[in-house]
């Protein structure tokens, strides 16, 4: 019984054929599309993210180094000039830690490299800053440095104590680029280091975007 | 003859799609979708939801020709696209069968005579009357060929549950053939009054 049931509609409808609408190949062709465009978006996505990573990877080491460089100066004059004149009255106090990183450190001459390596590098910052064209500020900040190493190489003794720390922090730092990301991080974090993510917000909205209004006509 | 023809233009039409050849896929679509149509009509109850499995299908198929071994024939491989297509759209609208006691026929309806009377458009919509789960497996089973292992496996079934809606279905069908036979009857007679 339920053979022969089966086999009268096995027999009219296997082989069925219905016609479909006229716009039935259009539609397939467009899904079609459609999906290969999405890939095509899915990709691009994909390559835009890579390139932003490894923009970061690329980018932002230097762009750590270069603000802590500069920075030094815009610290350095303040107590640079307002200690000189102290030490002058007060000269058995301060003197002590001079004495004591001489006996420390005993030859001399490994001091006056020391000496030598840290002037340099602040020269070629300078140098670095007033090809970037940055305006009224840093150019004051090169005009005390000249002040400083040009007034009395007996202040330099003083601070380079404090620049030798300074300094040497980022200098220990490069060992791995993925601490110099986390360091970079968190200084974000905790208000430290010349981000200036304000700035670029700031730069970034200056350009204006928006799309120009034309008139309707 | 033909046959070779056929699986020589299939092959054609196989390497074009690999390089996704517009013209190469319109003709697949051309040569295969009325019937693929009629498939998607036996499981979909709705024409233009039927029509919408058939175009999903035949996007599956060119974006899948790569999958074709050519291990079988290249239109039982579209098929079983299509009524996995279809399967998934059913179960996607929630279509689920709904296990209610069907009585036994009482007697078995001429078939020979049912043969020659019935067009296909006729049992097709008896086919799309059936409950969608009933529909589901009398479609597979029946004219589709596939066992109740099968059946189980593509729809999360049990196999015992695959027959019961099969021989339910088969109630159902035989139960509207035999009415059919009914009105037949009903007419020939007064016909014959007439003509008395």
């Amino acid at each position: 019984m339920s053979n022969k049931l089966d086999k009268l509609f096995r027999d009219k409808l296997s082989d069925l054929t219905v016609t479909p609408s006229a716009d039935a190949w259009a539609r397939v062709s467009q899904a079609g599309a459609k999906k290969n465009s999405v890939w095509m978006w899915r990709m691009a996505a994909a390559v835009a993210a890579m390139l932003v990573v490894a923009g970061a990877l690329v980018w932002w080491p230097e762009e750590e180094t270069t603000p802590v460089a500069v920075q030094e100066p815009t610290v350095m004059p303040a107590p640079a000039t307002v200690q000189p004149a102290v030490a002058e009255t007060q000269s058995p106090v301060k003197t002590e830690p001079a004495r004591v990183v001489v006996q420390k450190i005993q030859p001399q001459p490994v001091l006056a490299v020391e000496v030598a390596n840290m002037v340099e590098p602040e020269e070629t910052i300078a140098e670095t800053v007033v090809e970037e064209a940055v305006e009224s500020t840093v150019a004051e900040v090169t005009v005390t440095q000249r002040e400083e190493t040009a007034a009395a190489p007996v202040v330099l003794v003083y601070t380079l104590e404090s620049v030798e720390e300074e300094t040497a922090a980022p200098v220990e730092n490069p060992a791995g680029t993925w601490e110099r990301v986390a360091q970079f991080a968190r200084d974000i974090k905790n208000g430290e280091g010349n981000v200036g993510l304000r700035d670029f917000k700031e730069e970034l909205f200056a350009l204006n975007f928006r799309k120009k209004e034309t008139p309707k006509q | 003859m033909s046959f070779r023809i056929y699986r020589a233009k299939d092959t054609e039409w196989i390497e074009g799609c690999r390089r996704r050849d517009a013209q190469a896929q319109r003709q697949v679509f051309d040569h295969y979708s009325s019937r693929m149509y009629g498939v998607c009509c036996r499981y979909v109850r709705d024409k233009m939801e039927a029509e919408d499995v058939m175009i999903t299908s035949f996007t599956k198929v060119f974006e899948r020709i790569g999958q074709f071994k050519g291990d079988g024939s290249f239109e039982g491989w579209i098929r079983r696209i299509v009524v996995n297509e279809a399967l998934t759209h059913l179960r996607r609208s929630k279509a689920l069968a709904v296990a209610t006691d069907i009585e036994e026929a009482d007697r078995e309806p001429d078939y020979q005579q049912l043969d020659n009377a019935l067009e296909a458009a006729d049992l097709l919509a008896m086919v799309q009357a059936l409950p969608a789960g009933y529909r589901m497996v009398f479609n597979l089973y029946a004219i589709d060929g596939y066992s109740h292992q099968e059946i189980a496996e593509q729809l999360g079934i049990s196999e015992n549950t695959s027959k019961s809606q099969l021989s339910r279905a088969r109630a159902l069908l035989q139960r509207q053939l035999e009415e059919l036979e009914n009105e037949w009857k009903i007419k020939s007679t007064s016909h014959e009054q007439q003509a008395g």
